[in-house]
């Protein structure tokens, strides 16, 4: 249920960016699709953001089925966690957008690739559940 | 966990509740020190911060407490230059083998985009990062071409803030730690405050250094400056100096210049002389020669040398006394010369300054030489003008009166002035002369000359002195008697050379006598001969001898000038109480310069009441003699009578009964004349 599902304290070190973490998506037609992606971003208590710079299969996924899990590592204690997420909006402005725009400038200032990592917009997902391996089968 | 009364549902709940409520006091404890903690360390690291202005001294304290205090062991302040195009690292803390000075262009890396986008840079994980891009870059075909910034090498986890102050980029504040995630959001709520903090003892400090380094360039400059001036001042004084030299230099050889031309023309003419713009004219003037008898068999025995430095010493004595009569040498003969008087400027005195220099040349020829001299005059028109071959051309005159001038030189005897009767016309008012016999002058025809006897005095004048009037009984002895003062008290004072300016010869004499014998007269009178016998008669003589001897001073032109407007007249008047009163005080007899003011109103007819006794008497014998005595400028001078009867129509004499006026005419008039008073209606007619 929307807003009710909380991030713990002890995740947030898996949203870093430290060690890529893995999302499936899954076209209309029923065809998954599972790739990396290099940071999973928290916005608040209950939602996450990815970055969206290329047009990818994710994303055309996504637009077509919101739902997504992620599976996200802490760097610290190499803890696994699983995340069921529904697309929610596609943020282009605001502190949000800005905050990952200018960590990803400043990621790719420093390898000579300025200009060419441009976000172009910021796809924020409301987490729909929290798991941490090992994890139970409901 | 074996507790007793532990299986009793309604405890154990309450001991949860009680536990849980501990919890969330301890939590809020928590908080509320490290808010408490944070605002004691902003404040700290605030007040350290603000306790110098020295930059790089304030950059080491600022690191210092973030280390110390919060506890980043990695830091670095950047400082952005003028152009914000790129930071410097200015101070660091926690790196081994770096130095402040190393740069990270404004855009790059976390620092760079943090100056760029004036936003707070928060990174973690960056090596995995980095690693991703690098990946992705190398699938999109990109050399690898990692840019080297300053920071540690390991580098995982940054911080970079913007210092801003109003809206002005100062630099970046940056913390590092190789940790993957270091810095957590309370970090970079504290580090965002301590930054304002920062940026803006920066900002200041940074004036302040600006403020001294422009006020060392402005001292530096303004000793520049001075040096330059001084240099310059220098330069100047030198070339002032040069510059005043060759001034000199100039004014010397145009005064050498001058002084040579002087030898061929009058000083007056040289600048016509050397426009090459002399012509000659004709004029009224009087031309004189003289002779030195003997000459020559006084110089036989001498050395040549000795001959010219006695005849050289007896020019320059002649050159003297001719420039005080405004004479002109205009050539010399051996021991002869030929003088010339009224040229180039027409004068009215021309006669009686040729006169006045020839009897002060014979009186006085012995104190320089002695040997006699001969002196012959002639006035008449002449004509002057450039004279001689191109080389040698001179300043001359010619005409008849040059030639007969010479033959009255000729015919002098030794120790005389013999004039023509052209001159004697013109002298005669003022200067006794005795007829010669008519002779037959050389290639000329008869004529009947004159011997100059010398100044007419007041006695020698019988139009001035009535023989049937009272005072003709003691002008003699008064004459003598003035006479004698003046040589007592006044020897220096050349009084002839002074009344020669304006042809008032013997006038102050004159005034003294009749003075003289007014107060006298005045003390046998009935209301006035107290007073009269108080009077200093000294002081009295003294200032009727001296009451106009700043004419002295003043120029002859203006002296002479016929048709004055009243205005005109009025300032030759102030002028000459004012130079009067000068030479006065030069004479140190300045005590006499108060009798001045009163005595100039009453000539001015100002004075119409009460006036002093010694005013008077000393202006009714100036007045007196300034009607009778004869003037170059005035035709007929008034006779006794006249003169009498309209100095009694005065405004002075007109309101009120002047018995002074009144003894002195009673003094002076003609036996036989009745005078009409002032207060009657018509004047007589002489």
């Amino acid at each position: 249920m929307a807003g009710t599902i909380a991030l713990p304290q002890e995740i947030m070190p898996a949203l870093q960016g430290a060690v890529p973490a893995t999302i499936v998506t899954c076209a209309l037609d029923g065809e998954p699709n599972v790739t990396t992606v290099s940071q999973v971003f928290s916005v608040d208590q209950n939602h996450v953001a990815l970055s969206f710079q290329f047009f990818s299969k994710t994303i055309r996924n996504v637009r077509e089925n919101p739902y997504v899990m992620v599976q996200v590592i802490n760097p610290m204690d190499f803890s696994t966690w699983l995340l069921e997420l529904r697309y929610d909006r596609t943020e282009t402005e605001g502190p949000l957008f800005d905050d990952m725009d200018i960590k990803l400038e400043a990621i790719a200032s420093m390898t000579g690739m300025s200009g060419i990592f441009k976000l172009r917009g910021a796809d924020v997902y409301e987490v729909l559940s929290v798991k941490k391996a090992p994890w139970r089968r409901d | 966990m074996s507790v007793p009364g532990d299986n009793q549902p309604a405890s154990g709940s309450m001991r949860t509740l009680m536990i849980d409520n501990q919890k969330v006091i301890d939590e809020l404890n928590a908080r509320i020190q490290r808010r408490d903690q944070e605002v004691k360390i902003i404040q700290q690291i605030s007040s350290e911060i603000n306790s110098t202005l020295d930059l790089e001294h304030m950059l080491g304290i600022i690191l210092d407490s973030l280390d110390r205090v919060l506890g980043f062991k990695h830091c670095m302040i950047l400082l952005s230059d003028d152009a914000a195009a790129s930071l410097s690292v200015a101070a660091l803390r926690g790196y081994e083998n770096q130095q402040p000075g190393a740069t990270v262009p404004v855009g790059q890396g976390p620092i760079g985009v943090a100056a760029r986008r004036r936003r707070v840079v928060r990174m973690a994980a960056m090596a995995a990062q980095m690693g991703y891009v690098a990946a992705v870059r190398g699938e999109m075909g990109h050399e690898k071409a990692q840019v080297k910034l300053p920071g540690l090498a390991n580098v995982q986890s940054q911080m970079a803030i913007p210092l801003v102050v109003k809206d002005r980029l100062v630099g970046v504040l940056a913390v590092e730690s190789a940790a993957i995630n270091a810095f957590d959001a309370l970090d970079e709520l504290l580090l965002s405050i301590v930054a304002n903090q920062v940026a803006s003892a920066i900002d200041n400090a940074r004036l302040y250094l600006r403020e001294q380094e422009r006020s060392q360039l402005l001292d530096n400059t303004n000793r520049e400056l001075s040096q330059l001036n001084e240099t310059l001042e220098s330069k100047v004084n030198a070339r002032t100096a040069e510059l005043t030299e060759a001034l000199g230099d100039l004014e010397r050889r145009k005064v050498q210049h001058e002084e040579l031309l002087a030898r061929m023309a009058p000083r007056e003419l040289i600048p016509l002389m050397v426009e090459d713009r002399l012509q000659a004219v004709r004029l009224n003037a009087t031309v004189m020669f003289t002779d030195l008898s003997g000459f020559t068999s006084f110089s036989a025995g001498m050395e040549p040398d000795e001959v010219f430095a006695h005849l050289n010493h007896y020019f320059a004595w002649l050159g003297d006394a001719i420039s005080r009569y405004r004479g002109y040498v205009n050539k010399t003969m051996g021991d002869g010369t030929m003088i010339l008087f009224g040229v180039p400027e027409p004068s009215l005195s021309h006669a009686t300054d040729a006169v006045l220099a020839a009897l002060t040349l014979q009186s006085d020829v012995g104190t320089t030489i002695s040997l006699n001299m001969r002196i012959g005059i002639s006035s008449g028109v002449i004509t002057a003008g450039m004279l001689g071959p191109r080389n040698k051309s001179m300043y001359d005159v010619l005409g008849e009166t040059v030639n007969v001038a010479q033959r009255m030189e000729s015919s002098a005897p030794l120790g005389g002035i013999v004039v023509t009767a052209a001159t004697a016309d013109l002298v005669r008012p003022y200067f006794l002369l005795e007829t010669l016999p008519e002779q037959e002058i050389k290639g000329l025809s008869k004529m009947t000359n004159f011997r100059v006897v010398g100044l007419r005095k007041l006695t020698d004048d019988p139009r001035r002195v009535d023989p049937s009037g009272r005072f003709a009984a003691m002008a003699t002895p008064l004459q003598q008697e003035i006479e004698a003062f003046k040589a007592q008290h006044f020897d220096s004072v050349n009084f002839v050379s002074i009344q020669a300016r304006d042809g008032a010869f013997y006038h102050n004499e004159t005034v003294a006598i009749l003075a003289l014998a007014l107060l006298r007269e005045l003390r046998g009178h009935p209301q006035l001969g107290t007073a009269a016998s108080q009077l200093d008669e000294a002081r009295l003589l003294r200032f009727a001898l001296l009451h106009d001897i700043g004419k002295r001073t003043l120029d002859t032109a203006r002296l002479n000038r016929r048709g004055l407007t009243a205005e005109e007249r009025a300032a030759l008047r102030t002028d000459l109480e004012r130079a009067t009163a000068e030479t006065l005080d030069r004479l140190e007899l300045g005590e006499l310069a108060s009798a001045l003011p009163p005595f100039y109103r009453f000539e001015a007819q100002e004075l119409t009441g009460e006036i002093d006794m010694l005013t008077e008497i000393v202006g009714v014998a100036d007045i007196y003699d300034a009607l009778t005595a004869p003037k170059f400028y005035k035709g007929t001078p008034w006779s006794i009578r006249g003169a009498l009867e309209d100095m009694m129509r005065m405004p002075f004499a007109i309101n009120r009964p002047r018995p002074i006026l009144a003894a002195f005419a009673e003094l002076m008039r003609p036996a036989a004349a009745t005078l009409t008073s002032g207060r009657s209606a018509k004047p007589v007619l002489d």
